[in-house]
């Protein structure tokens, strides 16, 4: 499921998905509502992976929360592939997953160490790429309206779908005040 | 479930998280992406990491237990280190170190 799936959001959802009764529509329409913002990433990284040929469907493929932070706040050093480039980052990462889903399933049913808390690790990340963001933009527009739909959302909406409703925000705002975010980005 | 069940279950899974991936690339495949899209292209980046830093937090309950006051003391400790260092590993390292110890020391 980790080489398949390779979405840890969904895969925590999935174990309670697999011990309740057969839903295919039900388990279609979460898993494409979990993985919506997905979506975003995609738009975001389109000219990034414009060139890149064949291997557009590992890039696609391989397109997580991580992965996506990653390749889009780094450019290739000078004199590398971009393509090689983007792409290593995302094979590593799916590596690194796989490998730890395998020691998981292996270790975790033999034994229970369990350092609580680890998992802010992912926190972290995500605010350590919002800091250095937020260091080199000139204008924070963009970076505020993320955290201000997004914080909305989950305040109106509740857990369940709080990310396609700031999606849905975001989207509206830039439509809607094109001109202000277009002469910032310029 | 049965063994198919499962089987099937998983694929289902697997195929709507990957079109959720598949998906802005297949639709704009074509020789040129609309300039509507690629503007979005280029506005979108930094409110989807910021998305994604509220994402983190989505399971902090404020009513209850230490209220998110670990979350994001972490969270503003980790956003400093960086500031002062610009070390991404290290501020990784030291924001998750600061966060495992205030939850084990500090939660009786």
């Amino acid at each position: 499921m980790s080489l398949v799936v390779y979405s840890g959001a969904i895969q925590f959802i999935a174990v309670a998905i697999l011990a309740s009764p057969f839903d295919p529509i039900g388990t279609f329409a979460v898993s494409l509502l979990v993985g919506a913002r997905h979506i975003f990433y995609g738009i975001s990284m389109l000219d990034r992976y414009k060139a890149t040929g064949a291997r557009k469907w590992l890039l696609m493929h391989t397109l997580t929360d991580e992965t996506f932070s990653v390749n889009i706040s780094n450019t290739p050093p000078p004199g590398v592939d971009s393509t090689s480039f983007y792409l290593s980052v995302s094979l590593l990462d799916l590596s690194y997953w796989c490998v730890g889903s395998a020691i998981g399933a292996i270790v975790g049913s033999a034994l229970s160490i369990d350092v609580k808390g680890i998992d802010f690790a992912l926190t972290a990340l995500f605010v350590v790429i919002f800091t250095e963001q937020w260091l080199k933009e000139r204008d924070h527009k963009s970076s505020l309206l993320g955290v201000a739909a997004t914080a909305l959302s989950l305040a109106a909406f509740g857990k369940g779908i709080f990310i396609v409703a700031s999606m849905a925000i975001i989207i509206a705002v830039l439509v809607a005040m094109r001109s202000k975010f277009e002469e910032a980005a310029e | 479930m049965s063994a198919a069940e499962l089987a099937i279950t998983i694929a289902i899974i697997a195929v709507g998280t990957m079109l959720t991936r598949y998906l802005p690339f297949i639709v704009f495949s074509g020789r040129r992406t609309p300039e509507f899209v690629r503007y979005l292209g280029r506005v979108l980046p930094p409110a989807a990491i910021g998305l994604l830093v509220v994402y983190c937090f989505k399971d902090i309950d404020l009513a209850t237990g230490s209220h998110g006051l670990y979350e994001i003391g972490a969270a503003l400790a980790t956003c400093a280190i960086h500031v002062a260092f610009r070390k991404t590993l290290l501020s990784i390292a030291a924001g998750t170190a600061i966060y495992v110890a205030l939850v084990n020391l500090l939660y009786i």
